[in-house]
């Protein structure tokens, strides 16, 4: 199987894989990766443009930008924070007497305000 | 290393010669001591994969070629994969000579609800017996590929573990 390799110190290799199959379309069987280089594999011996095509989607491509579905998995991590923040929000309100945790809603209510006003 | 030495078909009356001893003495040694190469590889980064049809692991460093003499190749692999997603799945093969050995579409075997990361990485590893080989030399890689949109990798670094591929010719 043919494969062209290209040197990159690091990549997402999920995202990188969607941008070569974006690019190459079925010419493109995947890649592999080890010790900074890239093996784009193919499933023909590549033309040129396919060739430069393939390099220079390796060389544009960031590491630190996610696939959809890597997005929607980090959205739903954060969404697991803020339900354990929240949770262990509630723990610290039970701790309090009655007047301080009037205080702190107030003040809370009152950040809220501030916050959808824009302030 | 010993070599292994074909031997003349003696019939009675023949002599038996010094070389013919020697050749005797040289296939005891080889039995004792046969045709093998062990890697344990540590590539220093590991491997990764998404490549959806049988590609090489590493043709430099992940591959043996030895000079047999006809008898069955055992070739063993050893590695531990891990998924970003427990649902995708890795497959295995062995090629010889640059040719699936099984040409099986899923390979020699297929790991499933591997760990997804470095720490949580599961152990893959096949023994297959090659048989039917000419004398002559062989080169055998472990190759792989993975289900359609996944991604897959081998440990390879010195802090976990390393890939272990060897062959011995029986």
């Amino acid at each position: 199987m043919p494969d062209i390799t290209i040197e990159k110190a690091s990549i997402n290799p999920e995202r990188l894989d969607a941008e070569l199959r974006a690019a190459l379309g079925e010419a493109c069987l995947g890649l592999s990766f080890s010790d900074g280089r890239v093996h784009v594999h193919l499933a023909a011996a590549p033309t040129p443009q396919q060739a430069a095509l393939a390099a220079a989607t390796v060389r544009d491509h960031d590491p630190a930008r996610l696939t959809g579905a890597q997005q929607a998995a980090r959205e739903r991590e954060t969404w697991l924070l803020f339900r354990l923040d929240d949770e262990a929000l509630a723990a610290e309100f039970a701790a309090l007497d009655e007047a301080a945790f009037r205080r702190e809603v107030a003040r809370a209510l009152a950040a809220l305000r501030t916050l959808l006003r824009g302030g | 290393m010993p070599e292994w030495t074909t031997m003349r078909t003696l019939v009675t009356g023949d002599l038996v010669t010094e070389e013919d001893m020697a050749a005797l003495r040289g296939n005891l040694h080889y039995l004792l001591d046969p045709n093998k190469t062990r890697l344990i590889h540590n590539s220093g980064s590991g491997y990764t994969t998404t490549s959806t049809s049988f590609v090489d692991i590493d043709s430099t460093n992940l591959s043996i070629t030895l000079q047999t003499h006809g008898g069955p190749v055992l070739v063993m692999f050893a590695a531990n994969a891990y998924a970003s997603n427990t649902s995708y799945r890795a497959r295995f093969d062995l090629s010889v000579n640059g040719t699936r050995y099984t040409g099986m579409p899923l390979g020699l075997l297929q790991a499933s609800n591997l760990g997804n990361d470095v720490t949580a990485a599961t152990p893959v590893a096949f023994a297959v017996l090659v048989t039917g080989l000419a004398a002559g030399t062989h080169t055998f890689r472990p190759q792989w590929c993975v289900t359609s949109g996944s991604t897959v990798s081998l440990v390879s670094y010195t802090a976990y573990n390393a890939i272990t591929l060897a062959a011995i010719e029986l």
